[in-house]
């Protein structure tokens, strides 16, 4: 069923004398099952986007349906949406509110009203999908690291078995290496439970190596929207929107204006440390001949 | 929404009362405050009506500004008012010959004490409507200064205050952002009985104590780190200034709380 936004609009205070179009006919189908990642300079509308999704936000104008909900008809069903929707705001550690690990991941499924065993069943799915095994269950939330912390509050979503999974920039503030294990563990959940995911971003990077689709957002509109290869070979558009593509994209096309033969769609690391092995060792044989 | 509460909300504009220094506006408050209840007879009514007009027409702010900070207050006025139709002794208002209850005395007292109301809530905008939160403090400061060495802490009380000011819409915002992530996780904060909604609170209002006091802690060690050691010896960028427009206005102040005094005691 998955997603669908016609004509969407919102402008933020209207009728004072600050108000400010967030969005503008934003028009956008995502199937059952993709991996999205969603970039934007600061104010480009990513966040007031993704608030849409799961109801938080209604249309001002325009309309979405969200696997057959829509949410502007009047008694939608926001509090089924909302389940279907699972929404992990930026630093999600900030609203831990539980004594223990275990209790704060178990908000989410008590406000559905399921039973004990239910609940314990999804709370250990979803701390061990983070990576975090009994031993932190009854520890108070305060204790931990904050990338354990932020983990407590994404598997506090998870745990309400959504469709459809949206973060929003999941791996700010983290060090290298928590950034590294966020995302991993996001590709990983992925490809295991076959929801559809909605990464925001402003991290080249971070989406170029993880999602499937991208779709670029400048100015409260789609700019952009397709696969990651074709999104950053328009690098030149992308830095007029303030973006970046990633620091190996920009190598690869450096090298090839230079007359090096790579590969055009190089975007990861690994992919650009295959091709230029390729080169090193087809020049390596042309030379042995 | 909570984005909608307007706190005495500053106006940016430029006004002769704008560039003043506030001590004289605060001064010039606690004056006419004392005036407006102090004013006797139709003379002194009409004095301070009069002279709020004046300071209103002076602010450059929007008379509609003004009426928007009424609103709070219009069911004081009109309940105070109906208490004092009918429970002030005197004369009986009647109608033919149908006695309405009312007294001539309650209709007067009731119009004096919503004149009275709606004069003290607009001087008090117009202080500050015209006197930014940080030239407020300031001036707070610089008047409760001679009390220092009495042992009040008046730098300390002015730094809390405006520290106070300047987070009350961090806070609003964090508060928003904070029951949004809770209702994605499905929380409920409008239904259900009392009980059951105050509890609904907890989720919220715990991260928010933690932010708060997480950011008092931050900005404490920003404030060390900068060498922040309370007010001994510390200069300001703008120091506030008694230029000549002050002096008028004072002058013009004492010549007016003069007349209203005279008018209620002579």
């Amino acid at each position: 069923m998955g997603i669908k936004i016609r004509n969407l609009e919102y402008i933020y205070m209207q009728g004072s004398p600050f108000e400010k179009k967030a969005l503008s006919d934003i028009n956008l189908d995502i199937a059952d099952g993709e991996f999205v990642g969603l970039i934007g300079h600061t104010g480009s509308g990513k966040s007031t986007l993704i608030q849409h999704l799961n109801g938080l936000l209604v249309p001002q104008i325009g309309e979405i349906e969200v696997n057959g909900i829509s949410t502007k008809e009047k008694g939608a069903e926001l509090k089924e949406l909302r389940q279907e929707v699972g929404l992990v705001f930026q630093y999600p550690e900030h609203q831990i509110f539980e004594e223990t690990v275990y209790k704060d991941v178990a908000f989410g499924p008590k406000n559905m009203g399921l039973s004990e065993n239910e609940i314990h069943e999804r709370v250990v799915e979803a701390l061990t999908y983070v990576g975090l095994d009994d031993s932190y269950y009854e520890m108070s939330p305060f204790e931990l690291s904050g990338g354990q912390r932020r983990r407590v509050a994404i598997a506090g979503v998870l745990a309400m078995r959504p469709k459809t999974l949206i973060l929003d920039e999941p791996a700010a503030g983290l060090d290298p290496a928590g950034r590294e294990e966020i995302l991993t563990q996001i590709r990983a959940l992925y490809l295991k439970s076959k929801m559809t995911v909605i990464l925001v971003s402003h991290s080249m990077e971070d989406v170029a190596r993880i999602a499937n689709r991208i779709i670029v957002m400048n100015d409260g509109k789609i700019a952009m929207d397709g696969k990651v290869s074709e999104i950053f070979s328009r690098g030149d558009e992308l830095k007029n929107m303030g973006l970046d593509v990633p620091q190996v994209s920009a190598l690869a096309t450096e090298l090839i204006k230079r007359g090096v033969k790579l590969d055009s769609n190089i975007y990861t690391i690994e992919r650009a440390k295959a091709a230029i092995m390729l080169l090193a060792k087809e020049k390596r044989g042309a030379e042995e001949c | 929404m909570l984005k909608d509460i307007t706190l005495g909300q500053y106006f940016p504009i430029e006004s002769p009362l704008h560039k003043m220094d506030p001590r004289t506006k605060i001064l010039g408050l606690v004056f006419m405050l004392i005036a407006i209840f102090v004013a006797n007879g139709l003379i002194g009514y009409l004095a301070v009506t009069a002279f709020t007009l004046l300071v209103v027409l002076m602010s450059k702010v929007p008379f509609k500004t003004y009426f928007k900070g009424l609103k709070p207050i219009w069911f004081i006025i009109i309940f105070t008012g109906v208490l004092n139709f009918f429970l002030t002794p005197g004369t009986k208002i009647y109608i033919g010959d149908f006695s309405t209850g009312m007294t001539i005395e309650g209709v007067i007292l009731a119009g004096k004490m919503a004149l009275r109301l709606v004069l003290l809530i607009i001087s008090s905008s117009a202080l500050t409507y015209t006197t930014s939160p940080i030239s407020l403090t300031d001036g707070i400061e610089k008047l409760l200064l001679p009390f220092s060495k009495m042992g009040l802490p008046a730098h300390e009380l002015a730094m809390m205050m405006s520290i106070a000011i300047r987070f009350i819409p961090t806070l609003i915002e964090e508060t928003e952002k904070i029951s949004k992530a809770q209702q994605a996780r499905g929380a409920d904060f409008d239904s259900g009985n009392i009980i059951k909604r105050a509890k609904a609170l907890v989720p919220m209002l715990v991260p928010l104590f933690i932010s708060a006091f997480r950011r008092a802690d931050e900005l404490a060690v920003a404030m060390e780190s900068r060498c922040y050691r309370g007010g001994n010896g510390r200069t300001r960028l703008n120091p506030i200034k008694f230029k000549k427009i002050d002096l008028i206005t004072a002058i013009i102040f004492v010549i007016f709380f003069g007349i209203v005094i005279a008018l209620r005691f002579i």
